[in-house]
């Protein structure tokens, strides 16, 4: 009975303690907020950006995703902006240049990870900025426009976070000194420090957006992976003619190198796939193709693109008053002269991958290779493959190309029909490789043994790499497809310069945005001090400061400090 | 009372549990199925032969450390010593291959006596050999002075044998394993019988400190067992 009994207690404390170590993750659901420098911008004009990913019952920094999607987009249109960003310990600091062929209007930026598209798209970062085109003169901007509201933001006297600057009006380019002192705890704050726009603004500050967080309920028939080692590419294979997706099936993936690479992924219930990217794919003509297609189907695939989203903007009419075209004018002044003057706004940011890039290598093995080149020239791969590759055989059977490979069983040998590799890439058609000679090829491997690719099995390879990437000019079969990978955006780092220095005193400097620092660490209760420059722009300044404290409250502040330029003064 | 807990427990645990079976599946998943693929070359079992020359005569359950810096579990492995070779049982289709020797960094399996045991890819230039090769070690120290086990099979001339009025050859093996120490320099000094005198000579300007360190320890190195002691002896002492 005791021991019954014991066992009892031993059943229900294991149940307990596992429930717990799952429990690491339970219920975890993220929530982000982007922060921009800046409201109102000139189209051609960098953006800095800083993303807080964030558990959205802790508000701590959330490890769960390491990749972030930012975009731009105007009111009900597609994405004009796709920005894929890397999130380290819950914070992606970047910048990026708007196009310059914005039109004048006022746009969206939505920022998400790909875990979150489980759950509704409202707890997705939304900020509203105001892009001016350069050239634009009409300003025509009444079709939509915000609500301008009084902003609850703290002006800076708030107990728990100080924002003290050492004078309140400054002449140009003179040093300004801002001390910030946070009282409460240890904390990560960007801070911007940038003209006053006159224009209405929606701005929703960290406080605001965090505030009320409540845990939606996650949507079942999606299943988006959190991208903890990198970006998930989803796609479908469907039958071409219903459109329903196929499952088992195997899809293939590979980019151009100079070495054959590989990964697969078997197709589920509805068709969907996925493929995980390490940074290895960043900017590369990625390869798909469907294996082994009955012959009496037409199947296809279709990638899914991960910006994509199910809601489009519609910004509600609310008011015309209180955009300044005086303002927009001076901005597009101050934009074309920082153009013509090529003025320095930022250094790259140092890439920080947060995977190391490793090569899905389809044989790891050494392998002897043939350069054709050493020897007499041929005029085709059939004559390549009868001349100096024993192993291989090209035939041609009913018009059609095949290739062959001896194969070694254990007491004899047999042809098999080999995969093939050009420019690293699988090949979904032989023909591509027919017309190529001794002058296109630049080697040629051959494995003629059985070989092991995770749970695929090979009967040989053969591994093209041609003098001047062919696999680019070949165009993809009925079963394969053919897209640019996206790069991870890095930007640039804001840069403060001493403009009283001589060597840019002749040069003339306007800027609204004086400061941008992503990466302020405040130690409770001690002072931090920045420094930077005033231009020769009068106007009055906002210091916004928005950040997380390590306990996970949002921090928001701001105060305000007033250029007068007098040499600017003295022209007028 | 007891009941009562013992109901409590069991609710809250299959809630927690059920909770979150979603999302840690998501996460766990994420890790799993995009890991690096196994790759290597069909296996051709040996034809019949003298001599033992797997490691361990069962497929083992294994960990596997890649090149690329993950770790791969549950792979059924058996190390073949004559090749110095993992071979890989791809249970979805239960065809063995030569895992590409690249590829491996470490394993950790069990042995035949369901000891575990922990392999690791040393990289080794023998004075006798130009050309440095990598071997499979079984990891016997680790530390400032690190002990391995080279569990090397050669080839021994082959034995002949009636069947039938005919006669065969067949292939002979035998088992000769070769220990190495790592230096904390990181260079290797090669051991191939286990005896005092060939011990201390590799070490030979250090010979009376050993000496006396042995003697202290009361170890001779003719057992493995004792080459080991040796070296946590020497790990131990300001050598």
């Amino acid at each position: 009975m005791n021991i019954f009994k014991r066992t009892h207690l031993t059943v229900a404390v294991l149940l307990f303690a596992l429930s717990g170590y799952n429990g690491v993750h339970a219920n975890e659901q993220e929530t982000v907020y982007i922060q921009t420098d800046r409201t109102a911008y000139v189209s051609g004009e960098t953006v800095y950006y800083k993303l807080y990913v964030l558990d959205s019952e802790s508000k701590k920094r959330s490890e769960i995703n390491k990749v972030g999607y930012i975009e731009l987009r105007a009111p009900k249109s597609n994405p004009l902006l796709k920005i894929r960003v890397n999130i380290i310990a819950g914070i992606a600091c970047g910048s990026f240049i708007l196009p310059d062929t914005l039109q004048s209007s006022v746009y969206q930026i939505v920022a998400f990870t790909s875990f979150m598209k489980n759950f509704d798209e409202n707890l997705f970062s939304h900020q509203e900025v105001v892009i001016t085109n350069r050239n634009d003169k009409e300003f025509n901007f009444e079709t939509y426009l915000f609500d301008s509201k009084e902003s609850n933001l703290n002006l800076g006297t708030d107990t728990i976070l100080r924002i003290k600057t050492d004078k309140r009006i400054y002449s140009g380019r003179e040093k300004v000194v801002v001390s910030l002192v946070h009282t409460a705890s240890n904390a990560n704050v960007a801070i911007s420090v940038y003209e006053e726009p006159q224009l209405p603004t929606s701005e929703i500050t960290i406080v605001e957006s965090l505030k009320d967080l409540t845990n939606a309920p996650r949507n079942q028939s999606k299943n988006y992976l959190a991208e903890n080692s990198g970006k998930i590419l989803r796609g479908r294979i469907i039958d071409a003619n219903n459109k329903q997706g196929i499952e088992h099936a195997i899809v293939l993936l590979s980019c151009p190198d100079t070495v054959a690479n590989l990964q697969y992924a078997t197709s589920g219930s509805d068709g969907l796939f996925m493929f995980q990217l390490s940074s290895y794919y960043d900017g590369k003509e990625l390869f798909f193709t469907i294996k082994d297609v009955p012959t009496d189907q037409k199947w296809k695939i279709e990638l899914e693109d991960p910006f994509a989203l199910t809601n489009k903007w519609k910004p509600e009419y609310k008011s015309e008053k209180g955009f300044s075209k005086e303002y927009m004018t001076k901005s597009q002044d101050m934009a074309y002269i920082n153009k013509t003057y090529d003025t320095n706004d930022g250094d790259a940011i140092n890439k920080q991958s947060i995977n190391r890039p490793v090569t899905p290598l389809l044989y790891r093995c050494p392998v002897k290779p043939v350069y054709p080149s050493e020897f007499v020239p041929l005029d085709s791969f059939p004559e390549i493959a009868v001349e100096i590759l024993p192993s291989v055989r090209i035939n041609m059977q009913d018009g059609n190309y095949q290739a062959h490979i001896v194969t070694r069983l254990q007491h004899y040998f047999i042809n098999s029909e080999p995969v093939l590799f050009l420019d690293g890439v699988y090949l979904d058609d032989i023909n591509k490789i027919i017309p190529l000679n001794s002058e296109r090829i630049k080697k040629i491997e051959v494995l003629s043994n059985k070989r092991a690719f995770g749970d695929l099995i090979f009967n040989g390879i053969i591994s093209i790499v041609s003098t001047s990437n062919e696999i680019l000019a070949t165009v993809p079969a009925a079963q394969s497809l053919r897209m640019r990978n996206d790069q991870t955006n890095y930007g640039k780092r804001f840069v403060t310069e001493d403009y009283s220095s001589p060597d840019i005193v002749e040069t003339p400097l306007y800027k609204q945005l004086l400061y941008w620092n992503p990466q302020v660490d405040l130690l409770q209760n001690q002072q931090k001090d920045l420094e930077f420059y005033t231009s020769d722009n009068t106007a009055k300044f906002v210091i916004k400061l928005e950040g997380i404290a390590d306990d996970g409250t949002p921090i928001s502040a701001r105060a305000s400090i007033q250029v007068n330029n007098l040499h600017n003064e003295t022209a007028k | 009372m007891k009941h009562l807990l013992f109901i409590a427990f069991l609710l809250i645990g299959f809630s927690l549990n059920a909770q979150n079976s979603l999302n840690s599946t998501s996460f766990s998943e994420a890790d799993t199925l995009f890991m690096t693929k196994l790759t290597g070359e069909f296996y051709f079992p040996k034809p019949k032969h003298i001599g033992e020359i797997f490691y361990n005569n069962v497929w083992a359950t294994s960990t596997l450390l890649l090149s690329t810096g993950e770790k791969l579990q549950g792979e059924k492995i058996k190390y073949e010593e004559h090749l110095d070779q993992v071979i890989w049982l791809n249970t979805s289709n239960f065809t063995q291959f030569i895992l590409d020797k690249s590829l491996i960094d470490a394993f950790w399996m069990k042995d035949n006596f369901k000891n575990p045991v922990y392999f690791k890819k040393i990289i080794v230039s023998d004075s006798s050999e130009s050309q440095r090769k990598e071997l499979f070690v079984e990891v016997l120290v680790e530390g400032r002075y690190a002990l391995f086990m080279h569990h090397q099979v050669i080839n021994l001339p082959d034995e002949i044998e009636y069947v039938d009025h005919g006669q065969y050859a067949i292939n002979a093996y035998g088992y000769k394993p070769v220990y190495y120490v790592k230096l904390p320099d990181g260079r290797y000094l090669k051991l191939q019988k286990l005896s005092r005198k060939a011990f201390l000579n590799l070490f030979p300007e250090r010979k009376k400190y050993l000496s006396d360190l042995m003697r202290a320890k009361h170890l001779n190195v003719h057992t493995v067992t004792n080459l080991a002691e040796a070296i946590k002896g020497i790990n131990e002492s300001d050598f």
